[in-house]
């Protein structure tokens, strides 16, 4: 049914799978995980901590180190029809930075300590002989400036330890930007910093998106974040993606009880007060051993035998909204999600 | 898509399984056992590990079932090279080098063990007390760890040596303590100093956890490890000095022997016999190698930042 | 910065003021007497010991000395008539220098490569080459390593000369017996330094932006993972120092190490005193400089404290 959206799609991900040898075993980070990017839209990617999400995303710029990461056999990652899983590293290259750019989750960690600002966001375009010194600074000033940094001339000199933590998710910004790519992947950008400056930090993507047309694909742990910025949204949980739709069939017409669950545990403004926030109990599975069947059934209140033996298949929603739970069996009690659990007493405190 | 028929009883609501929901699959270790497995793993380590205990037990028991003294001369014997009856040879006096080594033995691991020992508890008591309440004591307890730290305590420890006026085991340790003990403390200031920020004691204190079970419970834990492999490392640093000194002539003199003594009596006798400077040399270096593979290998097995991988 | 400097130089100045007077009150403990081994009258005798100052109180003698000091003399040897302190170290130390630069050279240079290479090819058969060559290095003391480079080197194999300290050819042997040791220890640390940069978030931060590996090595992880060695700088200056000690006379460098050893069993007070001073003051100076240094390749401290 996406056939004819094929053509215009800037990322692809057919069957990526991801897995880390480690000592215990192999790990399967990443299992089976599809999804495409348009120009100019915001995806994102939400779940637990541990569900895949920050790996899935490291996978499409080949960020993890490989061994003891590993591709799966069918994995397919195409960026404007090319392959890039089986790139060499000199072919991913012109990828990184230039193509797609990528911002940190800890911007305290993510710069060079001892390396000046300027220098960091020049690095992207190191080997580039067309562009001439003063060009380079140029742009870096000039991409500074634009993602809202004062006296960006003077920051240009100065080191890391001497900017403030969302001024250096500023920097991050801007690094990931100056080499104009077509596609930013955001990882918790807004995780490690301040609520006032998250708020700001949003906004500052959202106007990139506007300004520069770019797709951005944001990963978080928040949904309020993605009820802010994304056009779609994909929840992860377990390694794979377990229901996909756009912003508003994801928050009105949930199909999925993880996602219900990830919902009714975020406070809203308009909650009662007698309405409980309900956490998830458990957490999210071990992924030296993934269950069998669907990743969430051993926390899910609604969970069914076969939820335990087989892993859903994808039911339709909408053309857009696919949610991967046997609930949307026909043979499956009906669940209503909407209110459900906020009706719900928290008994296991 | 492809509908698969499934029996309807597949379908009935069984709800959340408590029993797996926080289930995980990975072998959960303490922190003895995981150490322990890592060692035992660590082939190079544990090898240095049974090594030291050879070591040992041959520097405890070789000389009492050796045929000869350890200051026994014989003239004939002199610079023999090794045979069935001397195994490593003899001395430029005629002493059998084996029982010189493991009586050398006995001295060199026990200073060693002894000054990495109390240099370890000395130090660890000053800078744990410094670093844990912090404050004025901390202040001067640095300042004057700052002051002493820039002095060189070779040069200080053989002042020592040469104004006790004494030789022998006992002064050694001495000597080595005066000056050794600074080091310990102040990495174990740091040490301290980094756990104490950390939430898990900050916790411990706002629930009432009077200081010394703070202390027990949650430094020490996090700390023992980490002075097991500092000490470990600071044993072939302990027996190097002793042999410094030795050979210098500050350490332990004739006829008490040590593994100094014995490979500066046979640096003076290369040319002629040179078995008397490599068999020593051999026992110094194969006793350093060890305590430091082991202790690289401790090291590994007690960061927790390499718990649970390769 | 400058706040920076100036405590660094405040604390060395109290370590060297700690470090003369104990030195000067554990030399006056010494047993012995320089002028026992001379069948001199009691009478010459007392008239020597006045001489050099010896019949005063402990104290008075201590502030003479200090004043002395300050006035940049070091005092008359005991043993050697007619000769200052001054004089020998002016004589020695060109000798104790010459060979700890060029041991330094030796083991800075080849240590911090060693350890680049181990750190690079991790898990290879090179890096365990390099890593047998840190742990042996380590594990020899250098006064074992010196009589077994003498001997192989010198004596065996009769490649380099076996002492002296005259031509080049004649530096080598010593130089690596000093350094060997250092390089070892650099070696070692420069390895777990790299590793450790390398699993930082700002090497990954630099492979997004696509710049070669080459360049991701040079200035990202090289660049940061010499500064901890920097630090050692300071030690190992005086491992050098010790290292010249038993080295000197093993290889007949007419060093100062060579002297101090030789001072200590001959009881000469003021030799003793001059040159541990002179080395204290020699390496604390070395670890201020270092630290200060350390202040300026390391952005981070310049505006902490």
């Amino acid at each position: 049914m996406e056939n004819m959206e094929k053509t215009e799609n800037l990322l692809e991900l057919n069957h990526v799978t991801f897995s880390f040898r480690t000592y215990g075993g192999v790990v399967q980070s990443v299992r089976d995980v599809s999804f495409n990017i348009k120009p100019g839209e915001i995806v994102g990617i939400v779940g637990e901590s541990g569900c895949g999400k920050s790996v899935t995303s490291q996978c499409i710029l080949k960020l993890n180190p490989e061994p003891p990461g590993f591709f799966g056999p069918d994995s397919s990652i195409k960026y404007k029809g090319e392959e890039i899983v089986t790139m060499s590293d000199k072919e991913m290259r012109k990828i990184r930075g230039k193509e797609i750019g990528f911002i940190f989750q800890d911007p305290m960690t993510s710069l060079n300590p001892t390396m000046k600002v300027g220098a960091q966001i020049e690095e992207i375009f190191v080997g580039d002989k067309s562009i001439s010194k003063a060009e380079k600074k140029r742009r870096a000033i000039e991409i500074l400036e634009l993602v809202g940094i004062n006296e960006a001339e003077r920051r240009y000199n100065q080191y890391p330890h001497e900017l403030s933590g969302g001024m250096k998710q500023r920097v991050m910004i801007a690094i990931a930007l100056v080499g104009r790519p077509s596609i930013v992947i955001a990882d918790e950008p807004t995780t490690s910093l301040d609520v006032t400056i998250e708020a700001q930090i949003l906004d500052l993507l959202k106007e990139l998106r506007e300004k520069l047309g770019i797709s951005i694909i944001l990963i978080t742990h928040d949904l309020g974040v993605i009820a802010k910025l994304c056009d779609r949204v994909l929840v992860m949980y377990g390694g794979k993606i377990i229901e996909r739709g756009d912003v508003g069939e994801i928050f009105y017409d949930t199909k999925h009880p993880y996602t219900n669950g990830l919902l009714n545990s975020i406070a809203r403004l308009s909650s009662s007060k007698d309405q409980k926030l309900t956490p998830i109990e458990g957490t999210p599975p071990d992924l030296f051993s993934p269950p069998v069947g669907c990743p969430f059934a051993a926390r899910c209140e609604h969970c069914m035998v076969i939820c335990k033996e087989q892993m859903p298949p994808e039911y339709v929603v909408t053309d857009t909204h696919k949610s991967y739970c046997w609930l949307m069996h026909p043979d499956a009690p009906k669940v209503d999600l909407k209110y459900h659990a906020a009706k719900e007493e928290v008994t296991n405190g | 898509m492809s509908e698969q028929v499934i029996s309807k009883e597949k379908f009935a609501v069984v709800g959340k399984s408590k029993e797996n929901m926080e289930s995980i699959s990975r072998p959960t270790l303490t922190f003895w056992q995981e150490a322990w497995r890592r060692i035992k793993k660590n082939r190079i380590a544990f090898f240095s590990l049974m090594l030291i205990l050879l070591y040992v037990l041959l520097a405890i028991f070789a000389p009492m079932f050796s045929q000869y003294g350890h200051a026994e001369i014989s003239a004939e014997l002199r610079n023999t090279l090794p045979s069935a009856q001397h195994w490593l040879g003899c001395d430029h006096l005629g002493r059998d080098i084996w029982t010189r080594i493991w009586m050398g033995a006995r001295v060199s691991l026990t200073i060693g063990l002894a000054a990495a020992v109390i240099n370890l508890c000395i130090g660890a008591l000053i800078g744990g007390i410094s670093g844990y309440y912090g404050g004025k004591l901390d202040m001067f307890i640095m300042r004057l760890i700052d002051v002493l730290y820039g002095i060189p305590s070779l040069i200080i420890t053989i002042l020592v040596m040469v104004a006790l006026n004494k030789t022998g085991m006992i002064t050694l340790i001495i000597a080595m303590v005066i000056v050794g003990w600074i080091g310990v403390a102040r990495m174990a200031r740091g040490q301290v100093l980094q756990l104490k920020e950390q939430d898990f004691v900050a916790a411990a204190k706002v629930m009432g956890v009077p200081d010394f079970q703070i202390i027990v419970k949650h430094l020490l834990p996090n700390l023992i490890g980490y002075f097991i492999t500092s000490m470990t490392m600071a044993i072939p640093g302990a027996i190097f000095q002793e042999a410094f000194l030795s050979y210098i002539g500050l350490g332990i003199t004739p006829p008490d022997c040590s593994w100094g003594v014995i490979a500066k009596e046979g640096i003076a006798m290369m040319r002629v016999a040179p078995h008397e400077v490599i068999v020593p040399a051999f026992f110094i270096c194969t006793t350093m190698l060890a305590f430091n593979l082991l202790g690289d290998g401790l090291r590994d097995a007690f960061d927790p930042k390499l718990r649970g991988t390769e | 910065m400058a706040k920076y400097i100036l405590k660094r130089i405040v604390i060395s100045l109290a370590t060297l003021l700690v470090l003369i007077t104990a030195v000067f009150f554990l030399v006056r403990l010494m047993p012995g007497d320089p002028f026992a081994s001379e069948k001199m009258p009691p009478d010459v005798k007392a008239n020597l010991e006045a001489y050099y100052g010896l019949d005063k109180p402990m104290i008075v003698q201590y502030f003479t000395y200090m004043g002395q000091l300050l006035k940049g003399n070091m005092g008359y040897s005991m043993v050697y008539s007619n000769k200052t302190v001054n004089d020998i170290v002016a004589s020695t130390f060109p000798y104790s220098a010459d060979l700890g630069i060029r041991a330094l050279c030796f083991a800075v240079f080849f240590g911090i490569t060693l350890g680049i290479v181990a750190a690079l090819r991790r898990g290879k058969p090179l890096d365990y080459g390099c890593i047998l060559i840190a742990i042996v290095g380590t594990s020899v003391p250098d006064f074992i390593m010196g009589s077994l480079l003498q001997y192989f080197f010198g004596v065996q194999w009769k490649i380099l000369p076996v002492a002296q300290y005259t031509t080049w050819k004649h530096t080598i042997l010593p130089a690596i017996a000093v350094g060997f040791y250092s390089l070892a220890s650099i070696s070692r640390y420069m390895r777990t330094s790299m590793l450790e940069v390398i699993s930082q978030d700002y090497i990954k931060t630099a492979k997004s932006k696509g710049i070669s590996n080459f360049r991701i090595t040079w200035k990202h992880q090289i660049r940061n993972a010499i500064m901890p060695v920097v630090t050692m700088m300071g030690p190992l200056v005086a491992s050098v120092l010790t290292g010249t000690f038993v080295i000197e006379a093993m290889y007949v460098v007419p060093g100062m190490g060579k002297y101090y050893v030789e001072s200590i069993s001959t009881y000469d007070y003021t030799i003793v005193l001059g040159i541990t001073v002179f080395y204290g003051a020699f390496l604390v100076i070395c670890n201020t400089i270092v630290d200060i240094l350390y202040g300026f390749i390391d952005p981070r401290i310049k505006i902490a404290k």
